[in-house]
């Protein structure tokens, strides 16, 4: 007979209903783990929601696992005297081989082939998923071992939970110790590299196996717990001391790091040019001292090419008139907007690419020096010497890929993969969702002081040679599948790439620019880290606040000069003829008066019908004198062009009037009317003309929720059988609630229904604290008498009315409010 | 014929204190051994040392010819345990149990088991854990003896037996130690049972063996006397050292004689020599247990 068979089996019968149990949760985690990966992340809450069930699910299935092994091995326990199995013809090294099996087998393969069909599933590399078994192996045993450790020493779940909780609350309290004391060496001037961190986490989880697995064996061969104990206690001590002290570094350092010579060569000094500011340090504590932190910008020379320095630590020293104060500062690093610092880096790793900078607010600055805000009032005009030592870290700009900015495009470099979700078009721009994938084992991690490459993303269009760098983002992350120390980290990111800001509109972003574009990826590696000192004889503390550059705004004069200066080539090219326009578009953006006299018009009307399409898809720039030149230059051959533009741009419906073309965008008009609130109002005129019954719904829904109510209302109230009473009411009980334009303009409509609460609001609400948009003014005086059949001003008005409010009846034939 | 169970000097002790004490014993093939005691006496911690279920501090002991730190599977083959304490797969019926332990026994009897089944008139589909204590005894016993063991160790197997399960498990013992040579080493407090079964009978205390020896000598030697003592007679102070446990109520005086022999009437006149009538009565293995339990115990005093 077989003895390990038989006790497998023994098990498996015992344990089903667990291991049923337990074969849901580890297919339900990989499931989700799945749902994660591919979950779009702009639904962020679906997002949230699987998060939150996929991390209760792995809690679950660690639960499971706790509660799985010592089940397995209290049915043969090896401590105790009243075991069933002690006294029978079972060999210890039969129960250790067939817990072994059930172990491997259940709580190891299991679990591990979910695992690679999730990671097959994700497009990782079958050889780099191959490479990661014995890794992932691993994970599962430094898991799993340290249970067994607990359940070999016990008999029963009761002493089983207690060893393990003395175990966990022993490892945690030495963990908060390690903790405290790699966060020490990460402050020191020499922190420890990551490569002997990630060495001494791997040594600590090696003596970790090695002790559990000499507990396990020395338990099932001589049953001697006493024994076992004192090395459960010599291996938590080694396993602390590895895990925090240890000397040896297994990892080779990190690849392509500069030399200490060359490191030595980069200075710093500060940026002469850009003035220091003032700002308050934050105090948590009332009783603190307020202090003042000093900044500045750094210049580092000596760089190697496409590469910047971040400073991420400031010893300083200022002295003046035998006053010194030192101070300590610590930078946070967040190097994919850094390089507002030096662009310079990024500009050159992307020639010839043009880097359109619109990202201002980007530009970081270095704490220099932090002081008493006492101090500081008294030295603030006194030159003093200032010296720092600065510690630094430098990365260099890599682009690796530009991929089309289509969705399912995809770059995979090595165990990484981009890969592009969606594109989303907007106005001056685009949002692209990215998922970013690495897949990292212990071989091919980078143990880089900072945790390995970033990416930054640029949209570029290689045509034109430019490329936007992105505004923003937000991202989720999260790391997928694996026992704890996870392989493949999933992050799905929102890039947002806009040309607002970037000051001409000769950069921005529309269809056309989108068209042939692509998304660069481009590295940001670490190349190391070094300390240069800083000095400055004369320093000053500057002054409080900081003002970034702004676009001033141009006068009149300025305009006609620039627009004096723009001329359009002879057979222009279509990307000449845009530049024309945008330029034009540019040069008024700060006009605030712009009227039909205004030069723009015939300078952009000059591009000619065969340049339509870019006048109007160019004119949310300038609106006022683009629909002016296109009104100048339309013919009656462009009706095509015209209504295929309509439902984007529905000024152009003035056009639809004047050429008689509504029958042609009848349906256009009458589609793209629902849901809508600021339609041009000769949209409105032109479905009301069709006196169709179908479109009352969608007029009266815009009546109600549109913008321009009274214009709307002049427009439908005359339609055979539209029946508008009750439409009015609930526009005006809307409106009334509503700001300036909504009851301004929906005043003269209810007055003309014979609303008399219109009325009452006229003369109660709006000298009382309502105020009436200008624009309505003169409407409202207008309405309030022609309903009335009184003259005067607002406040004979308002007299008259307070005088005979209660006498007052609406007589419909007269649309007039008479008094009883 | 040889000793199924020898220990030499074997001790254990547990904090310092002896549990077992230089324990010197033999049980010879064959034989149904008593090992009767106090609680507390040491008689599971000797068993346990036996089969290997914990390490001796000192000395050694042999089980069937093997070292008992050397037991192993070839020898559990041969040795049925059955103790009051020990755990039970409860999950398991008894068709499961069976189903389990068979496997591990070559000499594993099928019908025989059949025949414990019926006699035990054990249910088939009760998980062990929801039986009575009884029930679950029966169960032990029956994977205990279902492949005809060479040695039999019961510890306290008399718990929870019903009267009429504890005689036809006694005669079923006694059956079969005659028939097949069982050797059985039953340690119990039930000692009204084990004086039926048991041929040899050893006697621990605070972890000593105070006796060994075979039931019918321990037997013959020890006597029951009790007399009148006439007016103005005196107990003397110093009696004999083989007298147990001497009791004086008014005139009647009693003891137990633990060196029966031809010369104890002698000796009993020298003393008493106004008692004319001397009238030993033979006791029964539970007296002599009482009376050497009380004896040990007033000598601690």
């Amino acid at each position: 007979m077989n003895m390990i068979k038989h006790l497998f089996r023994k098990d498996a019968r015992r344990l089903r209903l667990f291991l049923i149990f337990w074969l849901s949760i580890v297919t339900l985690v990989t499931i989700l783990g799945g749902f994660k990966a591919t979950t779009d992340a702009s639904d962020f809450a679906r997002q949230q929601v699987i998060q939150m069930v996929y991390g209760l699910a792995f809690l679950c299935r660690f639960i499971m696992l706790a509660l799985l092994v010592p089940f397995l091995l209290h049915s043969e326990p090896l401590t105790g005297t009243t075991a069933f199995w002690l006294t029978r013809p079972i060999r210890r090294i039969d129960v250790l081989k067939s817990k072994l099996t059930f172990i491997a087998f259940f709580m190891v393969a299991l679990p591990l082939m979910t695992d690679l069909a999730l990671y097959m599933a994700s497009g990782v590399p079958f050889p780099l998923m191959l490479a990661a078994i014995p890794e992932l192996l691993f994970q599962y045993l430094i898991m799993i071992l340290p249970l067994m450790v607990a359940a070999v020493l016990t008999r029963n779940f009761g002493f089983y939970a207690l060893v393990l909780a003395i175990y966990m609350v022993a490892s945690l309290v030495l963990s908060v110790v390690a903790f405290s004391a790699r966060m020490m060496s990460q402050f020191a001037d020499n922190p420890d590299p990551t490569t002997l961190l990630d060495s001494r986490a791997l040594l600590s989880n090696l003596a970790t196996a090695l002790f559990c697995t000499l507990i396990i064996v020395l338990q099932y061969r001589t049953r001697r717990a006493t024994r076992s104990y004192v090395l459960l206690g010599i291996q938590i001590v080694v396993v602390f001391w590895l895990g925090t002290y240890s000397p040896w570094s297994i990892f080779p350092d990190p690849e392509n790091i500069m030399a200490p010579a060359d490191l030595e060569q980069i200075a710093a000094v500060i940026d002469p040019n850009d003035n220091l500011y003032v700002s308050d340090t934050f105090n948590k504590r009332s009783s603190e001292q307020l202090r003042k932190d000093i900044n500045g910008t750094l210049l580092f020379s000596g760089l190697p090419e496409h590469s910047y320095a971040k400073p991420t630590k400031l010893v300083s020293k200022f002295e003046v008139d035998g006053f010194s104060t030192t101070s300590y500062q610590h930078e946070n690093s967040y190097r994919q907007n850094d390089f507002g610092n030096n662009p310079d880096a990024l500009v050159s790793a992307i020639a010839p690419l043009e880097l359109i900078r619109n990202d201002r607010h980007m530009i970081s600055t270095t704490t220099l020096l932090e002081i008493d805000a006492g101090e500081y009032r008294k030295y603030r005009d006194e030159p003093g010497h200032f010296s720092s030592d600065v510690l630094f870290d430098i990365y260099r700009y890599r682009p690796i890929a530009s991929i089309p900015l289509k969705s399912g495009e995809r770059h995979r470099e090595g165990g990484s993969t981009f890969t592009i979700n969606s594109v989303q078009h907007q106005t001056g721009g685009c949002i692209v969702r990215l998922k970013e994938q690495h897949f990292t084992t212990m071989g091919t991690k980078q143990r880089t002081p900072d945790g390995g490459n970033e990416y930054l993303y640029l949209l570029v269009n290689p045509d034109l040679k430019k490329a936007f760098q992105q505004k923003g983002d937000y991202n989720i992350s999260f790391n997928i599948g694996g026992s704890g120390n996870e392989m493949l980290s999933s992050e799905h990111k929102n890039l947002q790439f806009s040309s607002d800001g970037a000051n001409t509109y000769l950069n921005a972003i529309d269809e056309e620019w989108l068209e042939n574009a692509e998304l660069m990826i481009v590295q940001v590696r670490w190349l190391g880290r070094s300390k240069t000192a800083v000095e400055s004889d004369r320093f000053t503390f500057g002054e409080s606040g900081y003002s970034f550059s702004s676009v001033t705004g141009k006068d009149e004069g300025t305009v006609l000069e620039t627009l004096a200066e723009l001329t359009l080539p002879m057979n222009p090219t279509r990307s000449e003829v845009k530049e024309y326009i945008l330029k034009i578009h540019e040069a008024s953006a700060s006009l605030d008066d712009k009227n039909p006299d205004d030069p723009q018009i015939d300078m952009l009307a000059i591009v000619g019908r065969e340049h339509l399409d870019i006048l109007i898809n160019t004119s949310h720039y300038n609106l006022y004198h683009s629909r002016h030149a296109i009104e100048k230059i339309v013919k009656q051959e462009d009706k095509e062009l015209i209504l295929a533009n309509l439902e984007k741009h529905d000024f152009l419906c003035d056009l639809v009037f004047e050429f008689g073309w509504e029958e042609d965008a009848r349906d256009i008009l009458i589609l793209n009317m629902a849901g809508k609130e600021n339609l041009d109002p000769a949209w409105i005129t032109a479905v009301a003309k069709f006196e169709d019954p179908s479109t009352y719904p969608a007029l009266i829904d815009y009546f109600i929720d549109g913008s321009e109510q009274d214009e709307t209302y002049n427009a439908i109230k005359n339609l055979p059988n539209i029946g508008l009473d009750e439409a009015v009411s609930r526009a005006w009980e809307k409106a009334r609630r509503g700001n300036s334009h909504d009851y301004g303009s929906m005043i003269p409509v209810a007055l003309d229904n014979g609303i008399i609460d219109a009325l009452d609001f006229y003369a109660e609400a709006i000298p009382n604290g309502k105020d009436l948009c200008e624009h309505y003014e003169d409407k409202v005086h207008e309405a309030v008498c022609k309903h009335t059949g009184q003259t005067g001003s607002d406040k004979e008005l308002r007299a008259w009315y307070l005088t005979n409010k209660d006498r007052l009846r609406f007589d419909t034939e007269t649309k007039l409010f008479v008094v009883e | 014929m040889g000793n199924v169970i020898q220990t030499n000097g074997l001790m254990k002790t547990y904090r310092g204190k002896p549990a077992v004490d230089h324990l010197d014993l033999e049980v010879p093939e064959g034989s149904i051994y008593a090992y009767l005691g106090p609680n507390g006496a040491g008689k599971t911690t000797t068993i346990k040392l036996l089969m290997n279920i914990v390490f001796p501090t000192s000395g050694n002991s042999e089980v069937l010819g093997i070292p008992s730190s050397k037991i192993g599977p070839e020898q559990f083959q041969q040795i049925g345990y059955v103790s009051e304490n020990q755990k039970i797969p409860g999950w398991m019926t008894v068709p499961q149990l069976i189903n389990y332990c068979k496997p591990m026994y070559p000499t594993w009897d099928d019908g025989f088991c059949k025949r414990l089944l019926a006699q035990f008139d054990l249910p088939n589909d009760v998980k062990l854990k929801s039986m009575s204590r009884g029930m679950k005894v029966k169960a032990m016993l029956l994977s205990s003896l279902a492949y005809r063991p060479k040695l039999l160790v019961l510890d306290e197997p008399f718990s929870g037996l019903d009267p009429l399960v504890r005689d036809e498990f006694i005669r079923g013992v006694l059956e079969l130690t005659e028939t097949e040579g069982w050797t059985v080493f039953i340690s119990s407090h039930d000692i009204d049972e084990v004086e039926r079964l048991a041929d040899w009978v050893g006697f621990i205390d605070k972890g000593s063996l105070q006796l060994s020896e075979k039931r019918e000598t321990l037997q013959n030697r020890f006597r029951q006397v009790e007399v009148i003592l006439p007016e103005g007679a005196e107990v003397p102070k110093q009696l004999p050292k083989e007298w147990l446990v001497p009791e004086q109520a008014g005139h009647a005086f009693r003891f137990v004689e633990s060196r029966f022999g031809n010369r104890s009437g002698e000796l009993f006149q020298s003393i008493f020599p106004s008692i004319g009538s001397y009238d030993p009565q033979p006791l029964s293995l539970r007296e002599i247990y009482l009376a050497l339990a009380r004896h040990y115990k007033g000598a601690a005093r």
